[in-house]
């Protein structure tokens, strides 16, 4: 159903392999051996840990804080990590709980900074808009006004159904995984995300957005 | 009977979906999925859905990985390493101006000579004030310095021609302070000015009485 599901134990192997090794070079001083094997985990997590920040967060420069802040903190405290536990649910653990930092932050200096009133198209806008050999300017603005839209309604959702359907769907994790993840138990993992399909189905349909 | 139960809608699709994922992928035995084997328009139906929240996460993702570039995430590995190489060492103190000496402490036995030195050069220094003090007493002028407080006690007669001496009771204050101001500066007078001085009358000839 889901690609992770699908892709067997092997990259979660050694992952847990790459963590357990680095903790064991921390444990004996060997510290640029552990950054260098390190660098291991953060090759195969960095991709996947930015979606994850950025569905929350929705700004670059603040993903990459939040992705930056979750690896060195997942290095300096992988003395509390347990094998037990894949590296990438420990790790996707850290980089929420991060992200959920961040939104309080963000939403308490919201309430004090009134903000600057959008003046539309940038630099950026106006490279996306010039021809070139992708797809057409109009194939563009629709897929980016979906995105928009899709992002609307998942921001509309519960943080729990937003989490379990991002964790499940977007990233392809299994339902124990998301159970690991968000401290729920199976069962009402699987009810958080059929009303979060439910809901999303409705948010996106109500006004002919929906794509079926 | 199949054809009677009602057709699947957009929950009863989605609680199919979700349920197959809580499988891992499997069919479940609810009644929803008994009804889309039996039904096609809603085994149709179930697939736009499951089409639909394809489309979705492809969005979703594309959205992430087009905010998220090559380039940015070399830049955020780097930053990462230099983050995780500064956790393993302490932090520098970097000297400022760069060629300029460092400030260093003094070490205790630098600092012990500096307080020698110090009590050596005051304990001299009150030596040699004391000596110059004294010395001019050697040739007997000195001990008029003594005068005032023996004078303010009435136990010494005052010399004939520099200055009448009256009992210190009967001084008032200012005159006791002019006496004691005047008699040093007769004693400093050499010899051979003394009857120069004699006949000359001084800002301090001046009586206030």
């Amino acid at each position: 159903m889901t690609g992770a599901q699908a892709a067997g134990a092997g990259p979660r192997e050694a992952d847990s392999a790459a963590a357990s090794a680095v903790k064991a070079m921390q444990a004996d001083g060997r510290h640029a051996e552990a950054r260098e094997r390190y660098t291991e985990l953060v090759l195969r997590h960095q991709r996947r840990a930015g979606r994850i920040a950025y569905h929350y967060l929705r700004d670059s420069a603040e993903v990459d804080e939040a992705v930056q802040d979750a690896f060195v903190k997942a290095y300096s405290h992988l003395s509390t990590f347990r094998e037990e536990l894949p590296f990438e649910v420990w790790f996707t653990r850290i980089l929420i709980n991060g992200c959920l930092d961040r939104i309080k932050a963000r939403t308490r200096r919201e309430r004090w900074i009134v903000s600057m009133p959008d003046t539309g198209g940038t630099d950026r806008d106006f490279a996306e808009r010039t021809p070139g050999h992708g797809p057409s300017p109009e194939d563009q603005v629709l897929a980016r006004e979906r995105r928009e839209q899709l992002a609307e309604a998942l921001g509309k959702l519960p943080d729990r159904q937003r989490l379990v359907i991002m964790l499940s769907h977007y990233e392809g994790c299994t339902s124990r995984e998301v159970s690991a993840i968000t401290g729920l138990n199976e069962s009402t993992v699987r009810v958080h995300l059929f009303r979060a399909i439910r809901k999303l189905r409705g948010l996106l349909t109500e006004d002919g957005r929906g794509t079926s | 009977m199949g054809l009677l139960k009602p057709h699947l809608d957009d929950a009863a699709c989605a609680g199919v979906w979700a349920d197959r994922w809580a499988l891992g992928g499997a069919e479940s035995d609810g009644p929803g999925e008994t009804h889309l084997r039996d039904c096609g328009p809603c085994r149709a139906r179930f697939a736009a859905f499951s089409g639909w929240l394809d489309t979705v996460r492809l969005d979703a993702r594309a959205e992430a990985d087009e905010a998220m570039t090559i380039e940015r995430l070399a830049a955020q590995r780097a930053q990462i390493a230099r983050r995780l190489e500064a956790l393993d060492h302490p932090a520098r103190v970097i000297s400022f101006p760069r060629h300029a000496a460092p400030v260093a402490a003094p070490t205790g036995g630098g600092r012990a000579w500096i307080a020698s030195a110090a009590a050596a050069g005051l304990v001299v220094g009150l030596g040699l004030g004391q000596w110059m003090n004294f010395t001019p007493a050697a040739d007997g002028r000195a001990v008029s310095e003594a005068a005032p407080q023996q004078i303010a006690r009435g136990t010494v007669a005052a010399e004939p021609g520099l200055m009448s001496v009256q009992p210190a009771s009967q001084l008032s204050d200012e005159a006791q302070l002019y006496e004691a101001d005047l008699l040093p500066s007769q004693a400093r007078v050499p010899e051979s000015l003394q009857y120069l001085n004699a006949i000359t009358p001084g800002s301090r000839d001046y009586d206030p009485r």
